[in-house]
């Protein structure tokens, strides 16, 4: 029995079904292009033990190669209709998906 | 009779929280919990070291001088980090109003309890998250006295 591999190809159906949301990127050529956006909890500014600030990681996958060649950060892009801005972004493993480090704008 | 120490970190916080202006918020006590977006701005004093000298003049010493760090912290959350310092500065303003103490007496913020108390120390820190985070904390020193195995009296 063969083994079948994920290709560029099947990014895309991998991206938007089930957990697929819409981005669209200000500015650019293809839009939108299917994305899953996590949102990941994290406390910063923590002193000495004491308090800080219960912010949130906002990372949206999407596939590399739908990307325009120059995305620089503080695009524009509207995440599952929210507004927001690119802080970075940041391929993964062998490149084909890249991570867009966002917040919000408000 | 609580310690001078605990009185002054009592009336520090008190002085903040009285006839607070508009768009500043109450200052709460060694919160160890994290403030939520919503939260913010957020006040947060508590004690963050001390120092004692023996005040000899003679063979004895009754008195230890006391210098406590007192620290005052402020959380703010801005979309652009550069409005965090406008947002920033009317609360620094106002903590420094109410703790920093130019002379001694009845109507000096800790009440007579110390004998200075001026901004030693500052330092922000950021953090780029869902939004920009913006931290300034403020060491104020606080200089008393208490006699030596009393830490409740000052004379």
């Amino acid at each position: 029995m063969l083994t079948g591999f994920y290709g560029d190809a099947d990014i895309p159906f991998l991206l938007g079904a089930d957990f697929g949301v819409a981005v669209v990127l200000a500015g650019a050529a293809e839009n939108p292009i299917p994305g899953i956006v996590d949102y990941v909890g994290k406390d910063v500014l923590v002193s000495q033990g004491i308090s800080g600030v219960s912010g949130t990681d906002i990372i949206v996958t999407v596939q590399t190669s739908k990307l325009p060649a120059s995305l620089p950060n503080r695009t524009a892009v509207t995440v599952d209709g929210k507004a927001m801005r690119i802080r970075d972004s940041q391929q993964q493993g062998d490149g084909a998906l890249t991570h867009l480090i966002c917040e919000l704008i408000k | 009779m609580s310690s001078v120490r605990s009185r002054i970190i009592d009336a520090a916080i008190s002085q903040l929280n009285t006839n607070t202006p508009a768009g500043v918020p109450a200052a709460d006590d060694t919160r160890l919990e994290s403030y939520t977006p919503g939260e913010l701005p957020s006040i947060l004093v508590f004690e963050n070291r001390e120092q004692g000298e023996t005040e000899k003049e003679g063979r004895w010493a009754y008195f230890v001088k006391k210098a406590l760090t007192l620290r005052v912290e402020i959380r703010i959350a801005e979309t652009d980090v550069l409005k965090s310092r406008a947002a920033m500065d009317p609360i620094y303003c106002w903590c420094v109003q109410q703790i920093a103490a130019p002379y001694q007496g009845p109507t000096a913020p800790f009440g007579g309890l110390a004998e200075d108390c001026y901004e030693s120390q500052l330092e922000w820190q950021y953090a780029a998250e869902d939004q920009a985070y913006t931290l300034l904390q403020i060491d104020f020193r606080v200089e008393y006295s208490t006699i030596k195995n009393d830490p409740t009296r000052t004379q």
